[in-house]
């Protein structure tokens, strides 16, 4: 009886954890999405969006990076180029200002 | 690059250090301008030779294949680019522009990822053992009867596949996807027009038009990698550094138009 409660326990957990971990994933393509959407309207962004959105994608690289999905390859090289794309405005936007 | 190129005039950057030589190479290339009409770059300078229309843009890709005894893969721009555009490949499946440049394994197709995110056996043939060959051709094996009757339906060019794409995608004559991920997603709306001065004064210059690039590609895909550029510093944008596959030389060699035709960037040329 013991060895039964015990199998459904553990059938419980990875159940459980399994569920845990897809909902994970499906955060950071959420940011992921979120964040790199923002390439196709960034000439409407200021310069402080662009700034939170630096800092943002810069933290979800290490959360991405830290994953088990086999695709992460791939939103890493976009994101890297996401965050390069805003770094990138942010110097057009600079030095407009300077002009 | 390739070293078989169609070498006529470097541009006066060559071997010619006597004032009356330079005198005469100038005379001949009006001259040349003159006679012509019409002005193709392929005189003036040492691009890579054009191959068959069918042919143009065609790549075989050999990061792994060769070494692990399988036949290179080969790839055709035009059968694709007629469907999605260049941002799906290059921006969302995370293709380099570079030929071999992308850490791409069989394990990664079979997972779903670049190739294998269409030829999945519902979009399009599957990454399965029996369509190996149709890849794996080792040989650019573009299907000329196919080629001939997209081009039929579609705008003509001179130089290339001998398709004016821009012209093709702007009449909705093809319909490319823009992004196979969110198909609500719309090319973003930015038309600045850039005027970048030429490297001589008698050539009128280069027009850089934002509106039809952003059809094909995303923002993020030539900056800041191929065009990390500061306002008012675009004068680095030599003909030299292209023809060296930089700037407008990433794409403009080998799969969009060509540089054969002077006109199409200095439209101002007579």
């Amino acid at each position: 009886m013991k060895k039964i409660l015990f199998f459904w326990v553990l059938v419980f957990l990875s159940v459980g954890s399994g569920g845990f971990l897809c909902a994970g994933n499906e955060n950071w393509r959420d940011d992921f999405d979120r964040i790199c959407a923002h390439t196709a309207d960034v000439d409407k962004l200021s310069s402080e969006e662009l700034d939170g959105l630096i800092v943002e994608s810069g933290e979800l690289l290490q959360i991405v990076e830290s994953s088990d999905d086999p695709e992460k390859k791939i939103y890493l090289i976009r994101l890297k180029k996401c965050r390069n794309f805003f770094i990138f405005m942010k110097g057009i936007a600079e030095n407009s200002a300077d002009n | 690059m390739n070293n078989a190129r169609r070498k006529v005039f470097n541009g006066g950057k060559g071997d010619v250090n006597h004032p009356q030589r330079l005198l005469v190479m100038m005379l001949v290339l009006v001259a040349l301008i003159a006679s012509s009409g019409e002005v193709y770059a392929g005189k003036f300078w040492d691009l890579p030779p054009l191959p068959k229309r069918h042919e143009y843009g065609d790549i075989l890709i050999d990061r792994l294949s060769s070494k692990n005894e399988v036949k290179p893969v080969f790839f055709s721009h035009w059968s694709h680019r007629a469907k999605y555009t260049c941002r799906v490949c290059h921006w969302e499946l995370d293709f380099a522009f570079e030929v071999g440049g992308t850490e791409m394994t069989e394990a990664d197709n079979r997972n779903g990822l670049y190739c294998g995110k269409c030829h999945d056996g519902k979009v399009a043939f599957g990454h399965t053992e029996d369509n190996c060959q149709r890849c794996h051709t080792g040989t650019k094996a573009s299907n000329l009867e196919k080629f001939n009757k997209l081009r039929d339906d579609l705008q003509k060019d001179k130089f290339g596949n001998g398709i004016n794409w821009t012209a093709a995608i702007r009449s909705e004559r093809i319909k490319p996807l823009y992004s196979i991920f969110k198909p609500e997603e719309k090319p973003l709306g930015f038309r600045k027009r850039l005027e970048l001065k030429a490297e001589w004064n008698f050539v009128p210059p280069a027009i850089f038009p934002h509106n039809v690039h952003v059809r094909w590609l995303d923002c993020g895909s030539c900056h800041p990698d191929i065009f990390k550029i500061k306002k008012k510093t675009t004068e680095h944008f030599l003909m030299k550094y292209i023809l060296e596959e930089k700037f407008c030389g990433v794409c403009h060699l080998r799969v969009a138009f060509p540089m054969d035709d002077c006109k199409r960037c200095h439209p101002g040329l007579h």
